[in-house]
């Protein structure tokens, strides 16, 4: 456990429709999640004294804590945004706001993020981001545009070391789909087929275009409080606290990623797991940023329940399913529910240690690791989330 | 941004060009004026022998450049391993759907958008 957070539990969780929302912006989604997880709470929007989010990358925007807390007409003794890439942006958000009710300075800290992904972009570019990110001078002249084609890069070389990895990308990309049908909100709510997914296109071999996460307008939040304040105002959730978290920054651009052993997605579920005390048995879901479908596959070794490599063979014996021994991704992931951030992970991971998942609940699930990563394996991140009673 | 401006006068010289530490002598690539091996602040800009080997590769089969015909698909975009020690990302000249891991190539240059840029040529393996 991290030291302070024990008087830290996390009091409400939400996510705004998600889809295609034209009308809507970063501003009024992002106040829009934090309403609903003050309202999952039960707490008055008047209580809330701490806002972290992430800025919009689409349409970029600065100070973007300040017009979100403006928006909600909220004072605050903190506004924050957090950017450090990926899943990891939101791990970073909600250990920012941990720290801050840990040290008394706050006692309910919402994060948030989101934005409007989908309707904002340039239509037929593919996901053309106006915020410039490393790289980018060197990069876009040559060829080489969007996230696409780095995790390409990647998942030839995992191919190339380790073995095709197809069918395992296959299964991730199913399995994935399977979850968003149980989720009322997810967006991808048709079944797919083995045959559709080899069926869909190349985009940037070996990856297919259901290799890849979902481009979606939309927003969600975490709501943080002091457990002091969950007795005095009798909020009705089960609590569950922030029990460990690890980072490894390795690169930014693809040219200056290590080899695949050298990411930092070992070493940060190795902190994470040492910092809360627990093994890799004592998970029982995970959530693994799914941007892509090597992402699970690299993430999942990453995880300690099979080597490097063998991740193909575990993910075709075991599986990744509600039935397999460490289910991942029970709401659908990236992949098949939403790409908002990392955020979505999170509220999925706390639904789940609430046993609030219906169809999709893994029974009796105490612990959560939450797995990612921002940019190409640039920064990773792991995060435990705990129920206590 | 003048080591950027450098680099592309650099390559319509037809000369391909990696960052180079005179302090600790390593070579590094993107071009950066601090080195990101030791710190030195006064890097240069040297020419590289452009042989490496194929780290990764991809084809690009979906138009990211809709409105620029130098990158319609299919393109292939590699990861090469210069024999410098340094690892550098560019297009290959021509569509490689056979590229294999570890195969030889060497720079070459190609115009895109009406200058030139760097490009790789699978060499005699």
């Amino acid at each position: 456990m991290v030291t302070g957070f024990e008087d830290v539990v996390i009091a409400g969780v939400a996510e705004t429709k998600l889809g295609k929302l034209p009308g809507r912006f970063p501003v009024d989604l992002q106040a829009e999640a934090v309403l609903l997880a003050l309202e999952d709470a039960g707490l008055e929007r008047e209580r809330l004294d701490g806002l972290v989010n992430l800025d919009p990358y689409v349409v970029p925007e600065s100070m973007f804590a300040q017009t979100v807390a403006e928006y909600l007409g909220v004072s605050l003794k903190m506004v924050q945004t957090v950017d450090v890439g990926g899943t990891v942006s939101s791990m970073r958000m909600l250990q920012t706001a941990a720290w801050a009710i840990a040290t008394g300075e706050c006692e309910a800290v919402v994060c948030v993020s989101g934005e409007n992904t989908l309707t904002a972009r340039q239509s037929g570019r593919g996901l053309q981001m106006h915020n410039r990110m490393a790289g980018h001078d060197w990069e876009e002249p040559i060829g080489v545009r969007g996230m696409v084609i780095p995790y390409a890069l990647l998942a030839q070389k995992y191919f190339d070391i380790y073995g095709d990895a197809t069918e395992a990308l296959a299964e991730i990309a199913l399995t994935a789909r399977r979850h968003a049908l149980l989720h009322e909100n997810a967006l991808m709510r048709k079944p797919l087929t083995r045959e559709a997914y080899f069926a869909s296109r190349m985009i940037s071999t070996p990856l297919r275009l259901n290799d890849c996460s979902l481009v979606s307008d939309g927003a969600g939040a975490v709501l943080l409080t002091s457990k002091r304040l969950t007795k005095e105002l009798k909020l009705k959730k089960a609590q569950v606290t922030v029990s460990g978290l690890g980072v490894e920054f390795t690169h930014a651009s693809v040219v200056r990623m290590p080899e695949i052993t050298g990411l930092g997605a070992r070493l940060v579920v190795e902190r994470a797991m040492r910092q809360a005390g627990v093994g890799i048995k004592d998970i029982d879901v995970a959530m693994i940023h799914d941007a892509f479908t090597i992402s699970v596959l690299i993430g999942l070794e990453a995880t300690g329940l099979c080597p490097v490599g063998q991740g193909r063979q575990y993910i075709l014996s075991e599986g990744i399913g509600l039935d397999s021994p460490l289910p991942v991704n029970t709401h659908g992931g990236l992949l098949s529910h939403a790409h908002i951030g990392g955020i979505t992970l999170m509220v999925e991971a706390v639904r789940q240690l609430w046993g609030e998942c219906g169809p999709r609940q893994v029974k009796d699930a105490k612990r959560v690791l939450v797995s990612g990563n921002g940019g190409i394996f640039s920064v990773c991140g792991a995060l435990v989330l705990e129920r206590i009673s | 941004v003048e080591i950027i401006e450098e680099f592309w006068k650099r390559c319509q010289q037809k000369e391909f060009v990696v960052g180079f530490c005179p302090q600790c002598e390593k070579q590094h690539y993107y071009p950066q004026t601090i080195c990101p091996n030791c710190g030195f602040r006064a890097t240069q800009l040297v020419p590289s022998r452009g042989r490496g080997k194929i780290d990764s590769y991809t084809h690009v089969l979906a138009p990211f450049y809709p409105d620029e015909d130098s990158f319609a698909p299919p393109y292939t975009i590699a990861l090469i391993d210069l024999e410098e020690g340094v690892r550098v990302l560019a297009k290959m000249a021509e569509y490689s759907p056979d590229l294999k891991r570890a195969a030889l190539v060497t720079v070459d240059f190609q115009v895109a958008n009406s200058r030139l840029i760097p490009v790789f040529n699978l060499a005699a393996q």
